[in-house]
């Protein structure tokens, strides 16, 4: 008997068999009457203002979101649209980033100005007893500046008996929020914005110079839902008032909100003394899930009987056995089928097994290790006391996580059980290729397609914000062996308004993504991508990938990465060498005559917590010289949100608007939402706006994501799933 | 508007034909779209829940395995699950796993919950010696009670509560048809957010918990259980 199968103290027919006997599961029953039980830690969270910010109606107070909370704000009066998102992105600190379209502006050029905004808010002092909370906060401080300004703002709460709880603040601003009632300017005046400029950089001339203006206000939230807010502004409105967008005929504002749900909170002002305004806030929090994941629960690890009781069970002369792994091999793939996980290899000895198996379903590696462990135990001869789980990605050996059997079978249970198996399990490399293993039959080639369709969104046009195309594509990832994979995408526009714009590029650089336009106008039917690609691990801790075709809609060629990255290390080094040609503006299979060799030398590093680093020098599409920073939160369910900033050896004034390349990441799995396994994201980059300075190519299948997810912080830091 | 019409009827014929193949997760919005509207409600699951028959004695007469009542306070649900595994080799009290027909499992240390597994915010694992204790001795413990659960963001948030169990006094349960001597022991728990109370009825012979009532955590609520078979 080579296979070793502990039976159950039952199987899944007797539950069957009483799910039948007595019908199963699911009849209403009427809940008892509860008591306050207890909750998890929870932060409050603040309502917000006309800024999207924690605030009153149009100023700021200095509280704070909570930590990782995504907050989305949209607010109207007098003609002013504001759409603002915001991330808290440490404790301290938030960022924001606003698009505002004003009405009736008429000048410059504009019916309607439109407009985009950068924010950064610092809490400078938490709330005590007796002391309120401090923060100072920069608003539009790189922008084309019509809402600059700075404040400093101080917020005390005060819990009544039976009567809500009051919040009061107060504070000083600069700016923009110092324009109406101003009491001097203490620090010297004020720099002006140059008519012109490209905006886009911050400008440190102006922060906290000019007038300064006292501003606050009263919050009162008489319940959970209900909240009555009074403030003194010290905004005049002045480009607006000039401009005859509105009239101001009071400095106080007033307004009622009402929580309409957990995360939604709508709000109606008076602001003014002329206009009436509406607010809708929204507020996400990384860590709570809409829809919290369910996994089906998995087989319980079943002990070895003991070696005293059942020595014969315990005997390793089967590991002499020529087709033993086979054997082994051929039990293991339907119960890891089962899971969601394919086995690409296993190596078996008396006493130790390696498997090798990629993901598909799970978005957590962890998970799937956990469910791989055990149907390893349940599979394994008792013999079999070591259990080493490879995690592949698509033809890369990731990491090498060895677990005990006897450390599965004790620990299931026991209080806090993923700590104490992190605490004895081993993550550690993963050798390039498994010596002595035998593969699964059949493995390959794998075809894998999909057809559906698509929506391809193009943002901030300042005569239409957003426009869209839509149709339907199909794609398709053939992978012939290990590491290789031929991939192509087709796309076929049956709608959409992105060539309808007449913002054609005006760039003085050549034209590497501002041609957009013509791309979208050229053609219906497309070729979105079609390449093919190798990856695969020259050593132990290096990576390497080759790809050569059309990798998306402007540009084909040839590119190498190589990436250095232990599986223990927070620092990873790359280098990427890529020779690209710009596409023909129809997307089929001509070229024009733009060609270039772009590449970089990266580095990230895993700062920890969640924050990731990187820095790519190089060059890029428009022959320019430069580097690119990019900072970002990813929260160990997935979500991530970032920003990124290219300085090149191109001057503002040749870049354009904007000044330089700039940008927000933003990363939502789509489990969060579903609340069952899924690996699909979501994922989406925002640019204030896209010229030809700091671009890159956007080649498919790059290492450091793949890579990194299957590496020790990234495993460790969803542990907690392993028994799930 | 004639074209957003037409764009909009195209998209919607798009997406019903929507289709995928292979074993890798399928990419593109249209997938991504295709699962969000098969999750449905976005997990107000158990919308329609099967009637349940009405339990006799005649009726679990007829079954031969272990049985046990579990009802969801939160979610309103009932199921009745079988013992799938048993293990006592790890901490004191004897380890058992319930499963449904489906693929919910409740983990119980001698009755005590310390465990669920695939009903959404889910009890990881929990420190309960004092209640076990409590419940073989059938007298008054106090200690901390830790449960470890999982947030939504894959960090465990261990709630730790400070309880006392004591023995409320001899009660006799009925369940299905079927009176059992029992001793109801109470067990309170606290910390600063808030308090529970978990009620047990343990017969006296061999301290097997024919009835109980207990709290899971902050999302999962209270589960209540009834041992229909032992």
């Amino acid at each position: 008997m080579l296979i070793f199968r502990h039976s159950a103290i039952m199987g899944t027919a007797s539950v069957l068999a009483l799910g039948s006997a007595i019908g199963l599961i699911c009849t209403p029953q009427t809940a008892s009457a509860q008591e306050q039980t207890p909750t998890f830690a929870v932060s409050p969270q603040p309502s917000l203002n006309f800024y999207g910010l924690p605030g009153l109606v149009d100023t700021p107070t200095a509280e704070a979101l909570p930590d990782g909370q995504v907050a989305l704000g949209v607010s109207h009066f007098g003609g002013t649209t504001r759409t603002t998102l915001t991330f808290q992105a440490t404790p301290r600190i938030s960022a924001s980033f606003r698009y505002v379209g004003i009405q009736n502006w008429n000048s410059n050029g504009y019916s309607t100005y439109r407009d985009r905004s950068f924010d950064v808010r610092y809490l400078a002092l938490r709330e005590r007893k007796y002391l309120p909370a401090v923060s100072i906060g920069l608003q539009d401080f790189a922008g084309t500046g019509i809402y600059a300004g700075e404040y400093i703002v101080a917020t005390k709460t005060f819990e009544t008996a039976n009567a809500g709880t009051i919040k009061l603040t107060g504070g000083l601003g600069w700016g923009r929020l110092g324009s109406n009632g101003s009491i001097g300017a203490p620090f010297g005046v004020r720099g002006s914005f140059t008519a012109g400029s490209t905006g886009g950089s911050p400008s440190v001339d102006q922060w906290f110079r000019g007038d300064v203006a006292p501003f606050g206000g009263v919050e009162w939230l008489v319940n959970d839902k209900l909240g009555l807010k009074a403030e003194y502004s010290s905004d005049a409105y002045l480009p607006e008032t000039s401009r005859g967008v509105f009239s101001l005929k009071s400095r106080v504002n007033f307004g009622v909100e009402y929580q309409y749900s957990e995360r939604l909170r709508l709000g109606g002002y008076y602001l003014y003394g002329s206009e009436v305004g509406i607010n809708a806030q929204l507020q996400l929090n990384p860590k709570q899930a809409l829809t919290p994941t369910t996994v089906s629960a998995p087989t319980p690890v079943l002990p070895r009987p003991s070696r005293n009781s059942n020595p014969a069970a315990w005997r390793t002369d089967w590991a002499n056995s020529q087709t033993a792994p086979a054997q082994l091999r051929d039990a293991l793939v339907p119960a890891l089928s089962k899971e969601g996980l394919t086995l690409e290899e296993l190596a078996v000895s008396a006493n130790s097994a390696e498997l090798r198996i990629s993901n598909q379903r799970y978005n957590s590696q962890s998970l799937a290790i956990g469910r791989a462990a055990r149907v390893l135990a349940q599979t394994m001869p008792p013999s079999v006391e070591t259990f080493r789980i490879v995690t592949m990605q698509n033809g890369l050996a990731l990491s090498t996580v060895t677990i005990r059997r006897s450390d599965l079978e004790t620990l299931e249970f026991v209080p806090n059980n993923s700590e104490a198996l992190l605490a004895v399990t081993g993550i550690n490399a993963a050798s390039p290729s498994l010596a002595g293993g035998v593969t699964q039959p059949g493995l390959y080639p794998q075809m894998n397609y999909s057809i559906g369709p698509y929506v391809a969104p193009s943002y901030f046009d300042p005569d239409q914000p957003v426009r869209a195309d839509a149709g339907i594509r199909a794609e398709f990832r053939y992978r012939f062996a290990p590491g290789w994979l031929v991939s192509g995408e087709v796309r076929h526009r049956l709608g959409g308004n992105v060539g309808d714009s007449t913002r054609t590029s005006n760039s003085v650089l050549p034209r590497v993504r501002t041609d957009g336009i013509l791309y979208a106008r050229a053609a219906d039917t497309t070729l979105n991508r079609l390449y093919i690609s190798r990856q695969w691990k020259p050593g132990t801790n290096t990576y390497a990938r080759m790809s050569a075709g059309y990798f998306e809609s402007m540009y084909g060629g040839v590119s190498g990465e190589l990436l250095w990255k232990p599986v223990g290390s927070r620092l990873a080094l790359g280098v990427e060498a890529n020779y690209v040609k710009q596409r023909d503006f129809d997307q089929r299979f001509g070229f024009r005559d733009y060609s270039i060799a772009t590449g970089h030398v990266s580095a990230y590093y895993d700062i920890g917590n969640g924050y990731q680093g990187q820095l790519d020098v190089g060059r890029y599409l428009a022959g320019d010289y430069g580097a690119t920073a990019t900072l970002s939160r990813e929260f160990d369910n997935g979500w991530k949100v970032g920003g990124f900033f290219t300085l090149t050896d191109v001057s503002s004034a040749d870049f354009g608007e904007g000044s330089f390349d700039k940008g927000i990441l933003l990363t939502v799995p789509l489990n969060w939402f579903l609340g069952k396994p899924s690996q699909q994201s979501i994922s989406t980059t925002i640019r204030p706006i896209q010229r030809d300075g700091g671009a890159r190519v956007s080649v498919p299948g790059r290492l450091y994501e793949q890579v990194r997810q299957g590496h020790k912080s990234s495993i460790v830091s969803d542990w907690s799933r392993v028994w799930e | 508007m004639k074209n957003m019409t037409r764009l909009l009827a195209l998209a919607s014929l798009a997406l019903i034909t929507a289709c995928s193949g292979g074993t890798e997760t399928a990419t593109g919005q249209g997938q991504a779209l295709k699962e969000a509207l098969k999750a449905g409600n976005f997990g107000k699951r158990n919308k329609q829940p099967a009637p349940l028959p009405v339990l006799t004695r005649d009726l679990l007469n007829t079954i031969t395995v272990s049985s046990l009542e579990t009802t969801v306070e939160s979610t309103n649900t009932t199921a009745f699950m079988i013992p799938i595994a048993a293990r006592t080799n790890s901490g004191n009290g004897k380890i058992v796993v319930w499963k449904t027909v489906g693929t919910e499992n409740i983990i119980l240390r001698d009755g005590v919950l310390v465990g669920t597994k695939g009903l959404g915010n889910d009890l990881g694992s929990t420190d309960a010696r004092v209640t076990v204790r409590g419940l073989q001795t059938r007298s008054t413990k106090t200690g901390e009670k830790t449960l470890y659960i999982r947030r939504d963001d894959n960090t465990i948030e261990p709630i730790r509560l400070q309880c006392e169990i004591t023995n409320v006094g001899p009660e006799s349960v009925v369940i299905v048809e079927r009176s059992y001597a029992t001793t109801h022991m109470r067990e309170v728990c606290s910390n600063a957010t808030g308090r529970v109370v978990n009620d047990f009825w343990v017969e006296g012979r061999d301290g097997t918990v024919r009835k109980s009532r207990q709290w899971g955590g902050p999302r999962l609520g209270y589960l209540s259980f009834r041992l229909l078979k032992k």
